[in-house]
């Protein structure tokens, strides 16, 4: 509840919608309103249309059997519905290969969403919040480091690893996974806007230390921001692709995505796994959906606060 | 005095055991590779005894990488084929995100977090699996889409050798759509009631105070969320690479980074991947920057 | 893969094989060679026969021929010679690739035209098949694998060695008769190109739009599992011959059991790559789950490829594929710069098609390979 009141920036649902809805304005609603509402409705439709579309198809494909998807025309369901065999052949195929891959994912996203969020956020507010040489240099370092395409990263990632040995291991993916700096760029502009210096400065007088200072007053008021980045970081490691493609050989090691392309290669010489691509990329994008609806307040307060003053 | 300055000495040593493990880390897993990346672009592999098998041995090559990779029209038509994503698509793209966080923010959408959460689902999935979803509806003999429009007599090529390019953006565009709108829609809640309630007042509508008076107030949202997309739209990668398996019209060059791939995973001068790589970094900095100075600016104007 | 790893496992006790599946595509070769130079390479790895001079090259292969030479009489000529570069054997032969042709039957009936043997014959029951069916004959495959196969039948060598330096000839007269054949189909309809592999692709055959898939006896697998309305239509034939009376054939992919440098058990290795090509029960499985066929000479063997098969309408393959992989040439030998070559002339097959010809193609390709490899430090001298 403090939590609640000391937030800044959090604009979600803080603006009562009666300043907007047309209720107040009685008078005006019945004369101009409508139209506006049947336009913007329409459009909001046909975008939604758009974006569900595609989802939509796949569950339809992931309904059928191999041999339909081709022979089939794709909008509607086909009978019998393979749903249920489908999604029992998905885990039960190579050995249950798949659930494997799963918790592979699951795995990866929480220790490497977890510590990047820890370590982000430590060195967000260091750079946000406490006075030492090289911090605007630091905080340049980071912002160059955001704009590093993956792919340019990885090849020589991949040589670092296999130097310390950490290839076809757990380690290989965990640990530079662990370093995001876009994550570190979010947790420093969050610092900035919620933690206000004059309250560190008063806790400074009352004698507290700076790592006290940190862990508690830090730590809580940007706690929105934090989840932010948890959950942005954890998007990231979920579909992250190139790098463990490159750092895992053993296929119990691998995580979701890389496992359904290896399937996905597999095409070519076994069709089975055609319809096993298609319906576990469904089920693999589940938990991340899951994800985003129940910390939604949190997250979308976190982005206010981002985007308000970025 | 004396306690201001132990303050500050204090701050100075919690600042870097706070960014201890950050700078740990940072130094071995992005530092180090960026170095190593530096350096192997300006050696090459020779291979010796005329047919290959005497053994390897790595040399310096000056420039020749650099030069190698720059002279090489496939990949310089790559960058141009990014410049137009960045000048369209992404225009494009926040034009719509924009419409649709007005559209909410004005109160006249029933179901809001339906719709919200439904532009929004497109985000959660990886984009690998983006484009293979994509790819099927742009085949022609399985895409209820093609189909359909053929049957309105329409003849769709989504593959073709020109459309493919917008067929790439789209899939960009379905997958960034909802993620733009949810921050430009949390940036125009946060506008303050007071501003909206006296434009009200005084008469203006709906259009006028969305186009007057929201818009301007969040510019600095909108460049940021520009600049990333711009940045965005040089790292392409994964699209490409899989609607390449369905269509001759995307080359192993395609965007800059498909051919830093490419050259890396080949078997002629793996360096010239790292060659590319850092011209992709450099461009990167230079970005970077440009949008060091918009938030600057963005921020003394507050 | 991983099947047939248990399986060896349980019937070997004295050897374990752990099984690394190296996702990548394109990458898993450049992974190989970091990790193997790392030291922390794996002893065997399944390698495709157009690398192993790349990975000579590189340095990451072992030389057993002392440990495999006696098996030399069990494989393929054509195989044999492929597993192995410059007189040193790195491995045993895998499976191969004969080209043989899958053709749909009845709409070869509907457009009573008999099975194609020379090309000739090919491009002129082309016109008829398109005239009374509409359908396309063949399918011009922008696959690097199948544009070599191709130049290979018709009589090219795009690399060799003389003494102590490499032969190039991408851009000969064989190879140009070999793609502006295809060109000319293409152009006129009469063959549709495609990446092939890909769901569009199979509903073409599917559907009838494309009436043969000339491709390596393994696309066996990916046609019965994907098409569904023309199971049963279709049969199996020898690729047609530019010269009748002397048939060349060429292999369309395969690979080798390699074995890594380092290796610590060159010889369980080979015992490994021996029992997975050799054995019946093996090679069962990796035919059941890739529709391999294997590279030994007495390949066709197996039952599974005298038993009838209702996909191809009760024809028995074997003998099919046994004179397919007979006539394989041996005489062809892959070059050091696949990769980058096949990714060339993949990108460059659509632009050729525009062209209408695919002459300026394969000597642009053959200056840039040819000036690629001297910058690589090989010696190089035109073939």
């Amino acid at each position: 509840m403090t939590l609640e009141g000391l937030r800044q920036g959090d604009g979600t649902d803080t603006r009562p919608e009666t300043v907007l809805k047309p209720q107040n304005r009685p008078n005006r609603r019945r004369a101009g309103t409508r139209l506006p509402v049947v336009i913007g409705m329409a459009i909001i439709i046909v975008l939604t249309v758009y974006c569900l579309f595609p989802i939509y198809w796949t569950v339809i494909a992931s309904t059928k059997s191999t041999n339909e998807l081709a022979s089939t025309s794709g909008v509607w369901f086909s009978f019998p519905i393979h749903l249920v065999q489908n999604i029992r052949s998905l885990f039960s195929v190579d050995g249950g290969l798949f659930g494997r891959w799963m918790l592979n994912s699951v795995l990866y996203a929480a220790v490497g969403g977890v510590g990047c969020m820890l370590i982000s956020g430590a060195a967000g507010y260091a750079l946000a919040m406490l006075r030492f040489r090289g911090s605007r240099g630091a905080s340049a370092i980071i912002l160059v480091g955001t704009m590093l395409p993956a792919t340019v990263l990885a090849f020589p990632q991949f040589l670092v690893l296999t130097n310390l040995g950490l290839v076809n291991t757990y380690w290989a993916v965990l640990l530079p996974s662990l370093i995001s700096p876009f994550s570190v760029f979010l947790a420093r502009m969050f610092a900035i806007q919620s933690v206000p210096r004059d309250l560190i400065e008063a806790a400074r007088i009352d004698g507290a230390g700076e790592f006290r200072i940190a862990r508690t007053l830090g730590a809580t008021l940007m706690a929105p921001g934090l989840v932010t980045i948890l959950l942005i970081h954890v998007v990231a490691i979920w579909n992250n692709f190139f790098l463990p493609l490159l750092v895992l050989n053993a296929a119990d090691k691998l995580p979701a995505t890389v496992g359904l392309y290896l399937w996905n290669g597999k095409v070519t010489q076994n069709p089975d796994y055609q319809s096993l691509v298609i319906i576990g990329s469904l089920v693999s994008a589940i938990p991340l959906i899951v994800l985003f609806l129940t910390l939604q307040r949190y997250w979308r307060s976190g982005l206010a606060t981002g985007a308000v003053k970025a | 005095m004396t306690t201001s300055t132990a303050t500050f000495v204090s701050e100075r040593r919690a600042a870097w055991v706070l960014l201890a493990p950050l700078t740990f880390f940072f130094a071995i897993f992005f530092a180090l590779p960026i170095v190593l990346a530096a350096v192997q672009s300006f050696q090459e592999t020779k291979v010796s005894g005329g047919l290959g098998i005497g053994g390897v041995s790595t040399v310096f090559a000056g420039f020749d990488n650099y030069v190698a990779v720059l002279t090489d029209g496939a990949i310089l038509q790559g960058f141009l084929r990014v410049l137009l994503l960045g000048v369209i698509q992404v225009p494009v793209m926040m034009a719509i995100a924009i419409l649709m966080a007005l559209l909410f923010d004005a109160g006249i959408i029933w179901g809001r977090q339906f719709f919200q959460t439904a532009a929004f689902l497109p985000h959660a999935i990886p984009g690998v699996i983006a484009a293979l979803i994509w790819g099927g509806l742009y085949l022609p003999q399985i895409s209820p889409i093609v189909k359909g429009l053929a049957a309105l007599g329409i003849k769709a090529d989504f593959l073709g050798n020109t459309t493919v390019l917008f067929s790439v953006m789209n899939i960009t565009t379905w997958e960034w759509i909802g993620y733009n709108m949810i921050i430009l829609y949390a940036a125009l809640q946060s506008v303050p009631r007071e501003i909206l309630e006296s434009a009200r007042v005084e008469g203006a509508g709906g259009i006028r105070i969305a186009l007057s008076i929201k818009l301007p107030l969040i510019v600095p949202a909108l460049v940021i969320s520009l600049a990333f997309s711009i940045i965005g739209s040089i790292q392409q990668f994964a699209s490409p690479v899989v609607l390449s398996t369905f269509t001759s019209n995307i080359d192993s060059k395609f965007t800059p980074n498909m051919a830093v791939f490419t050259l890396a995973g080949g078997d002629g001068v793996p360096q010239r991947a790292y060659a590319l790589a850092m011209v992709i970094a450099l461009l990167a900095f230079v970005l970077s920057f440009a949008v060091l100075r918009i938030r600057d600016r963005t921020e003394s104007n507050r | 893969m991983n099947v047939l790893v248990d399986a060896f496992n349980q019937t070997h006790k004295d050897v374990t094989v752990k099984l690394g599946a190296v996702p990548g595509g394109q990458a898993a070769y450049e992974k190989i060679q970091t990790a193997v130079k790392a030291g922390v390479g794996p002893d065997v790895a399944m390698v495709e026969y157009q690398e192993i001079p790349t990975l000579a090259a590189a340095g990451v292969l072992q030389d057993v021929t002392s440990l495999t030479s006696k098996y030399k009489a069990e494989f393929q000529p054509a195989a044999w010679k492929e597993a192995g570069f410059l007189g040193k054997q790195y491995g045993l032969p895998h499976d191969l690739g004969p080209m043989v042709m899958y053709y749909n039957n009845s709409l070869f009936q509907k457009a009573g035209i008999p099975v194609p043997t020379t090309w000739a014959e090919f491009q002129s029951e082309a016109a008829t098949l398109k005239q009374k069916t509409g359908a396309a004959m063949g399918s011009y495959l922008n696959y690097g694998l199948f544009l070599e196969a191709i130049s290979a039948q018709a009589g090219a060598h795009w690399f060799g060695t003389a003494g102590n330096s490499w032969q190039v000839a991408i851009n000969d007269a064989s190879s140009k008769k070999a793609l502006n054949y295809w060109t000319d189909l293409t152009t006129s309809g009469e063959a549709i190109m495609d990446k092939g592999f890909n769901a569009g692709y199979w509903s073409d055959l599917d559907s009838g739009k494309i009436a043969t898939y000339i491709t390596g006896a393994w696309g066996y697998r990916g046609l019965e599992g994907n098409l569904k309305a023309t199971s049963g239509d279709w049969k199996v034939a020898l690729v047609p011959q530019w010269d009748a009376s002397h048939p060349v054939n060429a292999s369309i992919g395969g690979s080798v059991t390699a074995v890594m440098k380092g290796a610590k058990y060159p010889d369980a290795a080979i015992e490994f790559a021996k029992w997975l090509t050799t054995d019946p029960a093996a090679f069962k499985l990796a035919y059941q789950n890739s529709g391999f066929y294997p590279a030994t000479v007495n390949g066709a063997s197996l039952p599974e490829y005298s038993t009838p098969d209702p996909f191809l309408g009760g024809q028995k393959v074997g003998a099919v594929y046994a004179k397919a992989a007979s006539q394989v040439d041996s005489s062809w030998q892959w070059g050091p710069v696949m990769t980058s070559l096949n990714l060339q002339l993949q990108d460059a097959l659509p632009k050729s098609l525009q062209a209408g010809s695919a002459n300026s193609m394969l000597d642009t390709i053959q200056n840039q390979t040819v000036s690629d490899m001297k910058a690589a430090g090989f010696g190089v001298t035109k073939g």
